[in-house]
C-alpha cells in the first residue's frame, strides 16, 4: 500500500491540482508521482539547510528509511518556524513547476 | 490559472526535465547529501508490490555490509577482465556467495545449459523492438517490462540444436548484477538476439537500464548475469538489498 507523504499536510492542495490538471487523464498517475518526488526533494532540502546538525542527521535517517508514519510525527513535534519554511519551499516549488509547465 | 491544452509527451517530459534540474541544483548546493536526491522517480503502487514480493527473497540473507561490498567489489574485478572471466573453481564459489548474499539461489550453468557469456556489456533495447527472429516478445508481451537479450546464436551448438533451445531458454529468469552501483534486477529472458552483438553481450528493456542504473557512468553498461534455477517467490523487479 502507499503510503501518505510525511510533508502531505503543508502541500497546498490546490496548487497541485491545478498542475495535475494540466495532464491528459491517462498521464495524471505518472504526472502525480513526480510531482510528489520533486515536493519530497524540495523538503528534504530544507530540512538539511535550516535544521541544526544533530537534529538533520536524526530525521534526514528516518527518511532514508522511508518511515512516512515516524517522519508524520517528528514533524508533528517541530516548532511551527520550521513548518512555515518547508510550507513557503514546496509553494515556490508548485509555482515554478507550474509556470515552467504552463510556459511551454 | 486556467489548464492548458497541450500533447501529454510533451507534458511529462517537461515534468521529469523540471525534476532533474531540481534535483542537480540541490546536489550542486548540497553535495555531501547526494543520497537524500534518489534518481527514481517514486513509482507506481503496483511497481511498488511486485517489487516488495522480489525484496522478501532478497531480504533473507543479513549478510553484512562488509562481506557484500566485498562480493561486489570482486565481481567488479571479474566484469574487467578479458573472458574466460573465471576458472570453474572460482565460478562454484562465487555462485554460493551470491546465493547467500540474495538469499536465493544464483548459477552460471543450469541443466548444462549456459549463456555465451555471463559478464558482458548491456545496450538498451529499444522498446519498439518486439519481435525477436522467434517471436518470443511479441507472443508474450505488449508492456513494458523487465527483459533481457542475450545472442544466444553464439552458443556453440545453437545451429544443430536450435530448436529445443529456443523452447528453453525462453521466459528463463535471470539475475543481472551491477556491481559498481551495488544494484541487481530479476529479468525474464525474452530475446534471442541483439543488434549489435560485436560490441554488446546484453541487450535490456528501458525498465531494466533504469532499475539497474545499468545507464550509469560508473558501470558503463557493464554487468554480470546469472541464472536463477525455478523459484515461485521470485518475479522480475528489482532485488532490494539492505544500506
Amino acid at each position: 500500500m502507499k503510503n501518505t507523504p510525511w510533508f502531505s499536510l503543508l502541500i497546498n492542495e490546490e496548487a497541485r491540482a491545478v498542475i495535475i490538471d494540466l495532464f491528459e487523464p491517462q498521464d495524471r498517475l505518472a504526472a502525480s508521482n513526480t510531482i510528489e518526488a520533486i515536493l519530497q526533494n524540495a523538503a528534504t532540502a530544507v530540512l538539511i539547510q535550516e535544521l541544526p546538525g544533530e537534529a538533520s542527521e536524526y530525521v534526514l535517517k528516518i527518511i532514508l528509511s522511508n518511515d512516512q508514519e515516524q517522519l508524520q510525527k517528528w514533524l508533528q513535534q517541530q516548532p511551527e518556524e520550521i513548518k512555515i519554511d518547508l510550507r513557503e519551499r514546496l509553494d515556490r516549488t508548485l509555482l515554478e513547476l507550474q509556470s515552467q509547465l504552463v510556459s511551454r | 490559472m486556467p489548464a492548458q491544452q497541450t500533447t501529454p509527451t510533451t507534458k511529462l517530459s517537461a515534468l521529469n526535465s523540471f525534476y532533474s534540474e531540481k534535483r542537480n541544483q540541490y546536489l550542486r548546493d548540497l553535495p555531501d547529501h547526494a543520497q537524500y536526491f534518489p534518481v527514481e522517480v517514486r513509482q507506481s503502487v503496483d511497481e511498488t508490490e511486485a517489487e516488495e514480493a522480489t525484496k522478501q527473497s532478497g531480504e533473507s540473507s543479513g549478510m553484512p555490509k562488509q562481506e557484500r561490498q566485498e562480493i561486489f567489489q570482486k565481481l567488479q574485478s571479474l566484469c574487467l577482465k578479458p573472458p574466460p572471466n573465471l576458472e570453474k573453481k572460482e565460478q562454484l564459489y562465487l555462485e554460493q556467495q551470491l546465493s547467500d548474499l540474495f538469499g536465493f539461489e544464483v548459477t552460471t550453468e543450469l541443466e548444462e545449459h549456459r549463456l555465451p557469456r555471463t559478464f558482458g556489456k548491456m545496450q538498451a533495447v529499444p522498446d519498439t523492438k518486439k519481435r525477436s527472429p522467434f517471436g518470443w516478445a511479441h507472443q508474450d508481451s505488449n508492456e513494458e517490462n523487465f527483459e533481457i537479450a542475450a545472442h544466444l546464436l553464439l552458443l556453440d551448438d545453437w545451429h544443430l540444436k536450435y530448436a529445443h533451445y529456443k523452447q528453453w531458454y525462453r521466459n528463463r529468469h535471470l539475475l543481472i548484477v551491477n556491481p559498481f552501483e551495488q544494484r541487481a534486477v530479476v529479468a525474464k529472458l525474452t530475446d534471442c538476439t541483439l543488434p549489435n552483438p560485436i560490441s554488446y553481450q546484453f541487450g535490456g528493456s528501458s525498465k531494466l537500464i533504469r532499475e539497474g542504473k545499468i545507464w550509469s557512468p560508473l558501470s558503463q553498461g557493464i554487468v554480470a548475469v546469472f541464472f536463477i534455477p525455478p523459484n515461485d517467490s521470485i518475479h522480475p523487479g528489482r532485488i532490494q538489498l539492505d544500506q
